[in-house]
């Protein structure tokens, strides 16, 4: 009995019986082999499985338009068709480093280069010793007596001239180390603002750095509170304002330390 | 003319105010009145001219005099009067103490001329303000820029004492402004709150007088000065000095401004002219502004 092998033009299956053979998900174009045949062929051009042959119903319109689709790209060139390929590989490339160039950018933007700022920072004439001093006088005032750091380094810096700060009126960078007190102001903002939004930023870092305090959510509700991340939008509140915000998160950190 | 200056120099001599005193009463008037009278009655001042005698009605003291036929007055008497009482100091001290004078001159038995003089029209002070002074950048003002007129030929000085930035000095009468730290910052709203505390006033009040023997309130209220809540007390008592007592006055401004307290203190001698010069404080208090908030 002959044995029947069909390919799909990757792999090759078999050994069937003819009744086998007709099982299998074969065409009229499937190329076939057994014993005897010098190279695969196809069912419609082997005599002795015309019967086979008639059997399996012809393609439909839609199978045939595939067919020929299939069929021209191949007929194209197939050369073209590498290149395609190649082309889609390195678009795909292309696009995977700029998502990751710039989602390194963007991470990058949240994170503030330390030693830029230090490299940036300046001693100057402006009294930041009275704002820590009144800071602890106001914290001592509701009962809290956090630790003293012996270093204090508070200065401008020139945060605008340093790419990712521009933004930023002042950056704490003793947040959770109770050795230390390290602020920097941005020179410029320190220099645009006026005495009630000095105090707003004084007290915003100090709170950062004194106390741990964490930044608000930048959300309307939160708008006039101390720790308020956006207090560019403090134009227009006078001392009364500050002096009743930072009444407002010492008390509520009273409170939590109680 | 000469015969003005006689009669103005005539009275001085009478009048005997002790700088000590409060403002004299109607029956103390009454009281001078009949002792002038007592010296004046029959007196020659010269060149015909005779006292004729003085009585008082409420708070005017009235002189009388004679003249002869041929003494004349024009209309610059009253000015020539005035001019010799305030040169002579007598016109400050009728001022002081609210004494009107006139001045009745009188040809065989009846009136000829009278002149009517108010008190208010012998005051020698000068109730103006003068130029802006400012505590900015001032040592001792801890950062408080405050701004405050002072009062024309009022001398000012720097502050002997550590709180001390600016006084106004006038003979023995002295307008301070200090800047005290207060204990925490407190908004204008908070400050009113905190006025309205009882306890807390008299507290204030009782510290603030704590240097006078003897001390005694005399009113205390919350006003508002440029501003912001303001607490305004009047005391008096004695304040030791050289082993004398002196009996001393004083009206004090307490500005509760941000983190400060700003003192404005007044003091002198409890006499009437402390209290002529109240209106002289109110003017100056009310001139307080603070820039900062403008800015």
């Amino acid at each position: 009995m002959k044995k029947y092998y069909y390919t799909d033009g990757k792999e090759k299956f078999g050994p069937f019986s003819k009744n086998e053979l007709l099982e299998q998900k074969i065409t009229r174009n499937t190329k076939v082999w057994y014993y005897g045949l010098n190279d695969w062929t196809e069912i419609s051009k082997i005599d002795s499985l015309n019967e086979l042959n008639l059997s399996i119903p012809p393609p439909t319109i839609n199978e045939l338009k595939i067919k020929k689709n299939t069929i021209n790209i191949k007929k194209g060139n197939n050369k073209n068709n590498i290149y395609s390929s190649t082309k889609w590989l390195i678009g795909i490339l292309i696009g995977i480093i700029l998502f990751l160039i710039v989602f390194k950018k963007l991470k990058k933007s949240n994170e503030v280069d330390y030693n830029s700022v230090v490299e940036n920072s300046y001693n100057s004439e402006e009294d930041f010793e009275m704002y820590v001093d009144k800071f602890y006088r106001d914290i001592n005032y509701y009962g809290i007596y956090p630790k003293k750091p012996k270093k204090t380094i508070i200065k401008l810096s020139r945060l605008d001239q340093i790419g990712n700060t521009t933004h930023i009126h002042g950056l704490s960078f003793g947040f959770d180390n109770d050795d230390i007190i390290e602020i920097y102001i941005n020179k410029s903002s320190w220099e645009n603002f006026d005495k009630p939004m000095k105090y707003f930023l004084m007290y915003h870092e100090l709170a950062h750095d004194i106390l741990n305090v964490d930044d608000l959510e930048a959300k309307l509700t939160n708008e006039g509170k101390l720790m308020y991340p956006e207090i560019s939008n403090y134009e227009n509140k006078d001392m009364d304002d500050f002096i009743e915000s930072y009444h407002s998160l010492f008390e509520e950190e009273a409170k939590k330390r109680k | 003319m000469e015969k003005y200056v006689r009669i103005v120099f005539f009275f001085i001599l009478l009048n005997s105010f002790n700088s000590f005193s409060q403002t004299l009463s109607e029956l103390q008037i009454e009281k001078l009145a009949k002792e002038i009278n007592n010296k004046l009655k029959g007196k020659n001042i010269g060149d015909g001219v005779r006292g004729k005698g003085c009585f008082s009605v409420g708070r005017t003291l009235i002189f009388q005099y004679s003249v002869p036929n041929n003494w004349i007055s024009d209309n610059e008497s009253k000015n020539l009067l005035i001019s010799n009482l305030k040169k002579t100091g007598a016109g400050k001290q009728y001022f002081i103490n609210n004494i009107n004078v006139d001045f009745y001159y009188f040809k065989n038995n009846s009136i000829y001329k009278k002149i009517s003089i108010k008190s208010h029209e012998l005051s020698t002070y000068n109730f103006k303000l003068g130029d802006y002074i400012s505590t900015k950048n001032h040592p001792k003002a801890k950062g408080v820029n405050l701004k405050i007129r002072q009062p024309i030929d009022w001398e000012i000085k720097e502050g002997n004492g550590p709180n001390i930035v600016k006084k106004f000095v006038f003979e023995n009468i002295t307008f301070s402004i200090l800047v005290k730290d207060f204990i925490t910052f407190s908004s204008r709203n908070q400050s009113k709150d905190l006025l309205k505390d009882e306890e807390f006033l008299n507290d204030l009040a009782k510290d603030a007088s704590s240097f006078l023997n003897k001390p005694k309130v005399l009113s205390k209220k919350v006003i508002t000065v440029g501003s912001y809540p303001t607490f305004e007390m009047e005391f008096k008592g004695e304040m030791e000095r050289l082993g004398l007592n002196i009996p001393s006055t004083f009206k004090i401004w307490y500005i509760f401004y941000e983190d400060k307290i700003i003192v404005l203190n007044a003091g002198g001698i409890d006499n009437a002219e402390f209290k002529i010069f109240e209106r002289l404080f109110f003017l100056i208090v009310n001139s307080v502004s603070f820039p900062e908030r403008f800015e």
